[in-house]
């Protein structure tokens, strides 16, 4: 088992899910970013107070090494701004990947620090992901990295990069939903409480999209949707029994032998992404949904997506 | 080259991998770290009364002060372990803001508040915002913008919101009184609406709450007005 653990860890595999991965969070990344410029939302976010900012970051214990570096003025929230962007542009085209995905990390935990409250879970999700892909060798494909090393945006099949990273990602998103499905604590996503949970966040006026009328009429209907979504999230560790189940095809049990028979990971994720376009469409949850979704390709074999990708331009095609 | 082609570096790997997913279970686990200010928001203790209920209902007989007794204390284990096994890796946390703690809507508040921006234009009463919005304008957009929401919205189910609600507030007086030359007065509040399922009958007014209102020459003082700006331009 020991030796299994060590040689699960010292994989490798074409880079096609990790690229992915680089593409899609520094894509969603750099669209929040460019929001926040749009609504001149930089100095309110991101300056010292000094400088016409909300935060207060100057009168911290500890005064963020930023703000040390680069004072309260305006150069500190819009080198702040600058630092981040050029680094989420690079990551996309994967231009030093590692370093651009490292330095947005660590740019983004010092915007946490100057407003706390204007940094959400998601962001910290994010955070998460970027530390991950700096280890990873993310741009072996699909960048300009690729470009220059194997003169082509795609690389050759035969390219081989270590797979832990992907692992992690996607232990990631077991992780997310498993203990957010467990810290669902509140009767309220439960049938004792009148499974309203999703009703109420849909009511909630700082998240409601649709009417009040509507909602009350749809009660029901939300009713479902708690419970599949509490359901969900709870099985979350059902994904890593079908992992193992993949590890050991030759081993014997009716539900191994179920499991495999159907693409049942992918069918995991395709209801999560489902759900989360659904809370797109009803919650107003800011990128949320989309760099969720975004960690998504970590959970599929790239020779799966390579395979899926395939599958589904011969049906285009006919 | 160890044996059938694993290298030292290989185990070494695996050896660091285990510690950080170790650490990230650990961090990732929803132990119920209770403080006895938690247990007196009014939706911890409608849940405490739900749950005992509902453990009554299977002959598990418990009173909420039982229940909450049992949580804080507990809570209370489970944080200082997690504290101290974690604290070794605080520094790293801190500098590259990360971490695992996971409740996507855990606790839907049935008592949210609605974020209200108000003054008076021409001397009548003037709503510029009151959310979920509809407006679709540029004070929209810039109060739906979800970091902006993470601020006020921290305020809707606390005690006594933080000091940002404050300076958040007079940030949005200023902005509204930028744009409006005549108005001399904003009101930004967080109203209390109680959710209301169709099963609990109709919807009830809200009530005002969180009030905060700045006249022009409060936020010139602040600095936050220029009081160079012409004046009463209807």
């Amino acid at each position: 088992m020991t030796r299994w653990w060590v040689e699960l860890w010292s994989r490798t595999e074409h880079p096609r899910s990790l690229a992915a991965v680089r593409i899609a969070l520094s894509s969603v990344l750099l669209v929040d970013l460019l929001r926040i410029r749009q609504l001149g939302l930089v100095r309110t976010l991101m300056g010292s107070h000094a400088a016409g900012g909300l935060g207060v970051p100057e009168n911290l214990d500890h005064v963020p090494w930023i703000v040390r570096w680069l004072g309260t003025g305006d150069v500190m929230h819009e080198s702040l701004w600058w630092g981040m962007t050029i680094g989420c542009v690079m990551l996309l085209l994967g231009v030093l990947p590692r370093v651009s995905a490292l330095g947005l990390a660590l740019l983004s935990a010092q915007f946490a620090i100057i407003l706390p409250a204007a940094d959400r879970g998601i962001d910290m999700l994010i955070r998460n992901a970027l530390v991950v892909l700096a280890f990873a060798q993310s741009a072996e494909t699909w960048s300009v990295t690729s470009v220059m090393r194997h003169k082509s945006f795609t690389a050759p099949e035969s390219t081989r990069v270590q797979a832990w990273p992907r692992y992690l990602l996607a232990l990631q998103l077991v992780i997310l939903y498993f203990a957010a499905g467990v810290s669902k604590a509140a009767s309220s996503w439960t049938p004792f409480g009148g499974a309203s949970a999703l009703f109420i966040a849909m009511s909630d006026p700082h998240f409601q999209r649709l009417p009040d009328a509507w909602l009350r009429m749809g009660f029901r209907l939300t009713q479902v949707g708690t419970l599949v979504t509490w359901v969900w999230e709870w099985i979350a560790p059902a994904v890593l029994l079908a992992w193992w189940y993949r590890e050991t095809p030759d081993r014997p049990g009716r539900l191994r032998a179920w499991m495999n028979r159907y693409p049942t990971v992918e069918l995991y994720f395709v209801v999560g992404a489902i759900f989360h376009v659904g809370t797109h469409l009803f919650l107003r949850l800011g990128i949320f949904p989309f760099a969720v979704m975004s960690l998504y390709p970590a959970a599929v074999h790239p020779d799966r997506i390579q395979s899926g990708w395939r599958w589904l331009t011969s049906r285009w095609r006919t | 080259m160890t044996t059938r082609g694993l290298r030292p570096w290989d185990w070494a790997r695996a050896g660091l991998i285990t510690v950080v997913l170790l650490l990230q279970f650990l961090d990732a686990i929803p132990l119920p770290e209770l403080k006895p200010r938690h247990l007196a928001n009014p939706v911890a203790q409608v849940e405490l009364r739900q749950w005992s209920k509902v453990l009554g209902s299977v002959g598990v007989e418990a009173t909420p002060s039982e229940l909450a007794e049992v949580g804080l204390e507990v809570g209370g284990w489970a944080g200082t372990f997690r504290k101290k096994v974690l604290r070794p890796w605080h520094p790293f946390r801190k500098l590259t803001g990360t971490g695992q703690a996971w409740g996507l809507f855990a606790y839907p508040e049935p008592a949210a508040g609605r974020l209200v921006v108000a003054g008076q234009l021409d001397g009548k009463d003037h709503t510029f915002y009151s959310a979920p919005g509809g407006l679709d304008d540029d004070l929209e957009r810039v109060l739906e913008y979800r970091r902006v929401r993470g601020i006020y919205d921290d305020a809707c189910d606390r005690p006594k919101p933080k000091r940002i609600y404050g300076r958040f507030a007079k940030w949005v007086s200023a902005r509204v009184m930028t744009h409006h030359l005549e108005l001399d007065k904003v009101e930004v509040r967080i109203d209390h609406h109680q959710i209301r399922t169709p099963d609990q009958g109709e919807p009830v007014v809200d009530q005002k709450r969180r009030i905060k209102r700045y006249t022009r020459t409060d936020l010139e003082q602040d600095g936050l007005l220029d009081p160079s700006l012409p004046e009463s331009k209807p």
